[in-house]
């Protein structure tokens, strides 16, 4: 389907693109994916074989602080989105690199949290309530790295091609692509971490 | 710049902020009994999820076919499945497969 001036100015919802559609489809499989972490994780996160349960080797508000971060992120990635449509070029690269800041800081982390648990000897190997968890938070984590990554690739595209329609339409599904992992991760701070607390 | 986005972004964020921190806060004090707990912070996800969706990727405000809003209901459909079914069958697994000798005691014990 042709790239014209109206596929990069319609809303993501409304534009006739079927490259944006198929990459929704690619979302809902990876949605999939996670059901199948999460219930793994459901049916597993009591088997902790004597050891700690979440309550004892995490802190709340250090996840609240992530979650919040990561919910940021998510709305600077649609400002940025918005900026897009209207045309502007800086103020777009503005907020793009705040949502790549704010990713890269979720996932330092993230990453740092699980390195404390690893030294601490609760790696995904001790138990299945860990390998579990290690899986269903690692999994997500991944998913953003990689998201980091394509972003920062497509900033410097822009950068020396300038807005194209094609540029775009990939902007259009990274952003879906963010959306949805902030949604993955309220519902891993709701079913992992906050019923881990209860 | 269209206005109406910015400003179902704007109503969006803040509205997942305020889901957020009162999931914590109920969680931290322990506002509610076990069950309740359980109940308000399952509801006060799903709303957050529902209102991201909603306000953030546009679900169902497409033109008709709304074939993004019909694609992802199926997907809901399929992960109710797996996820209900997983839960069922594993639940009931030590029943299903104890050897004849040791119902009896298990029932004896119910």
């Amino acid at each position: 389907m042709e790239l014209t001036q109206d596929t990069i100015l319609k809303e993501e919802h409304e534009t006739t693109d079927t490259t944006v559609f198929g990459f929704w489809v690619y979302i809902l499989t990876d949605c999939m994916l996670f059901a199948g972490l999460f219930a793994v994780y459901a049916v597993l996160h009591v088997n902790t074989f004597g050891g700690p349960t979440l309550k004892e080797i995490t802190s709340l508000p250090y996840i609240l602080s992530e979650t919040l971060i990561l919910l940021t992120s998510s709305f600077m990635c649609g400002l940025g989105m918005i900026a897009l449509r209207g045309g502007n070029k800086k103020l777009m690269f503005i907020f793009f690199s705040t949502t790549v800041v704010l990713g890269s800081l979720f996932v330092g982390m993230e990453i740092s949290e699980f390195s404390n648990l690893v030294h601490e000897g609760y790696g995904p190997q001790k138990n299945a309530f860990l390998s579990s968890f290690f899986t269903l938070v690692g999994t997500h984590g991944l998913h953003v790295s990689v998201g980091l990554l394509w972003l920062i690739v497509l900033m410097a595209q822009i950068q020396r091609n300038g807005i194209t329609p094609t540029a775009s339409r990939r902007l259009t599904c990274l952003s879906l692509f963010w959306y949805f992992l902030e949604i993955i991760w309220i519902f891993i701070f709701t079913f992992v971490y906050l019923m881990g607390f209860i | 710049m269209s206005i109406r986005a910015i400003t179902s972004h704007i109503i969006g964020f803040i509205l997942s902020l305020i889901i957020t921190i009162s999931a914590y806060s109920i969680v931290k004090n322990a506002v509610f009994d076990t069950t309740s707990l359980i109940f308000s912070i399952v509801l006060l996800g799903v709303l957050q999820a529902i209102i991201q969706l909603i306000l953030f990727l546009h679900l169902g405000k497409e033109s008709k076919p709304k074939i993004r809003l019909i694609s992802f209901l199926f997907m809901i459909l399929m992960v109710s499945i797996i996820v209900i079914g997983t839960l069922w069958i594993m639940a009931h697994l030590q029943y299903e497969t104890m050897p004849p000798i040791d119902v009896n005691t298990y029932l004896i014990n119910q």
